[in-house]
């Protein structure tokens, strides 16, 4: 183009050859910017994007402490057509039910069916989309969070633990006393594992508790739930990684230690959970059915269906 | 043994950028015949545009000067021509390249995934797992970027300039070497400072490690730190973390975009000389002005790509300051060492244990004086009490650990004897926490799958089914193609479980070892697995690990593990008595 246009000029005597020379050089001048642009404008769609959730995060507000009520949890859970999306995607869907103060739940379900979402509503780490949430006839963000969250325990379904001591990995919440320490142990079953340890309490974990033996993690996960003296317990899939008489005892323990407690217990196993006052059964997001384990054998086939692929050896259970 | 990446980091000898070149250029080595495709590419859009500005001086002195505008119009389209086909061919340079760099890294991630599998348990304990992930996910990243972008820029940059030089040189030795004066100030220099500022680079990406090893920490348990109320603690830990990170970034990009600045006022520099020095030789009569036009030309053609090159030069030392972090966590090698010369004694037994004694500690003894024989094709069970010493005993048949004394053989040879990749052929060991990589469900469930690796999509599901394995991919939303986010924090236990669960039987190991690998999924989808396993070659024997019952009525033995010591159980009744009947001791 140049050359067409500019030899065209020249010839014509319109421009001097020192000018075109000039041109030339301003040419190439502008061309390398060009290619920068161009590498450049790739670096920076990447950058919008970044920003873009990086700003996205920021701005949502900081979770404003709007809650003045300090919580006394009694246990009286009510949730009323709950929903939960990832995105496009639901992973609870119209959740109803109803819990009474000192009695024990289980829920129960397929892989994936939304068990942990549930939990996660229920201790306020993730919100309802939809629908409402109430404890003691108060929706979560009414409570002062540091009050509500001393009144509730959580066993995690994967064991977190954190690189420090044992000690401090079951105080984790600054409140607890020396007394409720020992409490928590005891109902634990750790109290002979702690004494055979060199160090004791103060034995230090690594990382993702690698020194410790799956079901020791577990225990220690569920006396930190314990030391704060909740008055409401969720255990994930707790029974998962203990032997069955060791799942047995615990169970009796906190019966014992904590008797007002209002239990809520996702589970695989149903003859752990049999007696309890409600079963509620998840699948895919769902509700299926929910009442007492005589009523959900008369009224849901698939609670039947899960039944019986542990029937088989359910005669040896505990 | 040290296995603390970031603290051996710290022994290592600078190596120069061109072996790490060469390090990294083995990486594609596979993928010869694409890189050849887009060099030769790259050869002709650069040997093209070189052409041009030879051209444009030509028609100046010739058609323009002595005013045939026909000529001109001739020499125009032959430029066109010769500047889409520059076009085209980069093109397409780029497309084959950005594949061989995404398959480039599917294999790295391939071979590290591999690593992890042999290393033992220790490399775990010493290292966090954010900082890993960084390595895998991260380093990796920047390697990919290297090869889809920089890499054939940076050819071509180096060509162009070549030629131009060449083209200077040939044209007028003298103002060539004038001109070419800078830029061997600004080689002098590159030389001089490149090791520091690739130093500055990996110490920024180790940083970034850390800050991702303290985010990790924090957003895995984030939700124990909310739910017990302790936001405080960890807003501390992270400050800090994130101060060291925000200080060697700065001194960082200090060092990165000096480059830039110094290669512009050099080539600034070369312009004058060619354009002072250029008018003086015409004054001489020693040069015409078509032939300085190209000259101009040519220069601008050299140095930019010098400029750019600047550019290209820090991603280059980014890249391969993540290559050097990754390829020292490949070159770890295990501190278990491999004995040669034992010799295989007819056996039928696949795995036996010979008076094992083990303890992690010396003080500390947790197995004591074990003896079994596990024969080929049979299906054995695990139970214990909690703290019993199943989890340590499985470690030890996958030599994760060496016991303190006793030995164990594997098909009649001694264990040791086998290096780690024949070793983890022979045994699949299904990690308690599976480690899951942001991809696909189904990258996931491949990697570090020889056989299958390669596969696409068609040929994964056909495999798939062939192993029956089908109704598993049914929980995850899009089936094998569902994305897994941020190391599988999106995915529910059970589903992490169920990938760790596919992995290791698409290995097909001659061992598998299930360590409470089903214990979070449903009992119903858990007798799909029981036929799954059933399914597996006549010869796979099987180790399982469970508490629930259901999960070991099959086995054809049971082995009761309590305080350290293995006895074999008659029967499966026998088995439960003990189980009701055990005293814990932890
Ligand atoms: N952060 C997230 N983003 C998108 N989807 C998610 C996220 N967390 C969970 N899910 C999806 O929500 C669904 C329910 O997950 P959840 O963890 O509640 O299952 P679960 O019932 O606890 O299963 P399991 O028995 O395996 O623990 C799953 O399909 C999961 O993939
Ligand atoms: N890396 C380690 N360092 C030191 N001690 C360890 C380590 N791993 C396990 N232990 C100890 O060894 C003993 C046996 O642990 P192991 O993990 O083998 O038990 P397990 O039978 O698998 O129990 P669980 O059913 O709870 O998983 C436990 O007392 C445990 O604390
Ligand atoms: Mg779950
Ligand atoms: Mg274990």
């Amino acid at each position: 183009m140049i050359l067409v246009l500019g030899g065209h000029y020249v010839i014509n005597g319109k421009m001097s050859l020192g000018d075109f020379a000039a041109f030339n050089s301003y040419l190439a001048l502008l061309i390398f910017p060009i290619l920068i642009i161009g590498f450049m404008s790739n670096v920076i769609a990447q950058a919008t994007a970044s920003y873009g959730r990086i700003s996205e995060m920021l701005e949502r507000p900081d979770t404003i402490e709007t809650g003045q009520l300090a919580a006394n949890l009694t246990g009286a859970i009510e949730m009323k057509d709950v929903n939960v999306n990832y995105g496009e995607k639901p992973v609870l869907k119209h959740i109803d039910f109803s819990v009474r103060p000192g009695s024990r739940t289980a829920v129960i379900g397929p892989t994936a069916a939304g068990k942990t979402q549930l939990l996660y509503l229920l201790s306020g780490l993730i919100k309802p989309d939809s629908g409402v949430l109430t404890f003691d006839g108060h929706q979560i963000d009414e409570y002062k969070s540091e009050s509500f969250y001393q009144k509730l325990g959580f066993v995690f379904q994967d064991s977190i633990l954190f690189n420090m001591s044992i000690r401090e990995n079951i105080t984790f919440s600054e409140t607890v006393t020396d007394e409720s320490l020992q409490r928590a142990i005891e109902t634990a079953e750790l109290k002979d594992f702690m004494e055979s340890l060199p160090d004791g309490l103060d034995t230090s974990v690594s990382e993702r508790g690698l020194s410790l033996s799956g079901g020791q993690k577990q225990r220690i996960m569920l006396a930190r739930a314990l030391a704060i003296n909740p008055n409401v317990l969720l255990l994930d899939d707790f029974t998962a990684r203990v032997d069955n008489q060791t799942e047995t005892r615990i169970l009796e323990n906190i019966q014992r230690n904590y008797p007002n407690l209002t239990l809520i217990s996702v589970t695989q196993k149903i003859a752990a959970v049999e007696h309890y006052e409600q079963i509620i059964l998840l699948m895919q997001g769902e509700i299926l059915a929910a009442g007492t384990h005589k009523e959900l054998m008369n009224t849901s086939p698939e609670y039947v269906q899960i039944f019986n692929s542990q029937k088989s050896t359910s005669n040896y259970e505990l | 043994m040290n296995y603390n990446l970031n603290s051996i980091a710290e022994q290592e000898k600078k190596s120069s950028s061109w072996a790490g070149l060469k390090n990294l250029l083995n990486l594609v080595a596979e993928e010869r015949k694409r890189i050849f495709l887009s060099l030769s590419a790259i050869l002709v859009s650069a040997s093209l545009n070189l052409l041009g500005p030879f051209l444009i001086g030509y028609t100046i002195d010739h058609y323009v000067q002595t005013g045939k505008y026909h000529g001109v119009l001739v020499f125009a389209g032959i430029l066109l021509g010769m500047y889409s086909i520059a076009f085209v061919s980069s093109y397409l340079q780029t497309q084959w390249m950005g594949g061989v760099a995404q398959r480039a890294i599917f294999k790295l991630r391939n071979v590290i995934f591999n690593k992890i599998q042999q290393l033992p348990v220790a490399f775990f304990n010493e290292n966090k797992a954010g900082d890993l992930i960084s390595r895998v996910n991260n380093d990796t990243d920047k390697l990919s970027q290297f090869f889809s972008q920089a890499l054939m820029q940076f050819i071509s940059s180096i060509i162009t300039m070549i030629g131009s030089g060449v083209f200077l040189l040939s044209i007028n030795i003298k103002l060539g070497l004038a001109t070419l004066v800078p830029a061997l100030v600004i080689l002098i220099f590159t030389r001089s400072v490149s090791p520091w500022v690739r130093k500055r680079n990996a110490l920024s990406l180790k940083s970034s490690g850390g800050l991702s090893a303290e985010i990790q920490e924090s957003l895995n348990n984030f939700k124990v730190i909310i739910a017990f109320n302790r936001r405080d603690y960890f807003r501390k830990k992270f400050d800090v973390a994130n101060q060291h990170n925000y200080k060697t970034a700065m001194g960082t990009g200090m060092a990165n975009n000096m480059f830039l600045p110094v290669f512009g006022l050099f080539s600034a520099l070369a312009q004058l000389i060619v354009l002072s020095y250029g008018i003086y030789l015409i004054t001489e009569s020693e040069f015409s002005i078509g032939l300085l036009v190209s000259y101009l030309a040519y220069s601008t053609n050299f140095y930019n790509p010098l400029r750019q090159l600047a550019a290209l030069w820090t991603s280059f030392q980014v890249a391969l300051a993540g290559w050097e972090r990754i390829s020292r966590m490949l070159s770890l090698e295990s501190n278990l060492d491999i004995v040669k010369g034992s010799v295989a004694k007819a056996s039928d037994s696949l795995l036996e244990f010979r008076n094992v004694h083990f303890g992690y500690t010396t003080s500390n003894e947790i197995l004591h004086n074990v003896n079994f024989k596990l024969e080929k094709g049979k299906t054995y069970a695990l139970v214990g009490p909690t703290g019993g010493g199943k989890t340590t005993t499985a470690s030890i048949m996958a030599r994760l650990y060496d016991p303190v004394s006793g030995s164990i053989l594997l098909d009649g040879k001694d264990i040791k004897s086998y290096t780690s990749e024949e070793r983890s052929k022979k045994i699949g060991f299904i990690l308690q926490e599976p480690f899951l990589f942001t991809g696909t469900v189904r990258e996931n469930i491949l990697y570090g799958n020889e056989q299958y690796h390669e596969y696409d999509q068609e040929s994964f599901l056909a495999v798939i089914k062939a192993t029956g394995l089908e109704g598993l991919l049914s929980v995850f939303d899009d089936g094998a193609e569902t994305k897994i986010l941020s190391s599988g924090d999106s995915l529910s236990l059970g589903q992490k479980q169920l990938i760790a669960f596919m992995r290791a039987v698409l290995r097909k190991p001659d061992l598998l070892i299930l360590d409470e690998a089903t214990a979070n999924i449903d009992t119903i989808t858990e007798k799909l697995l029981g036929e799954i396993l059933y399914k597996l070659p006549q010869e796979t024997t099987l180790v399982i690990i469970a508490h629930r019952l259901n999960t070991i009525e099959n086995a054809d033995e049971i082995f009761f593990v309590n305080s350290g010591e293995v006895t074999r159980a008659g029967s499966f009744q026998e088995a439960m008595d003990k189980l009701i009947h055990h005293k814990r001791k932890s």
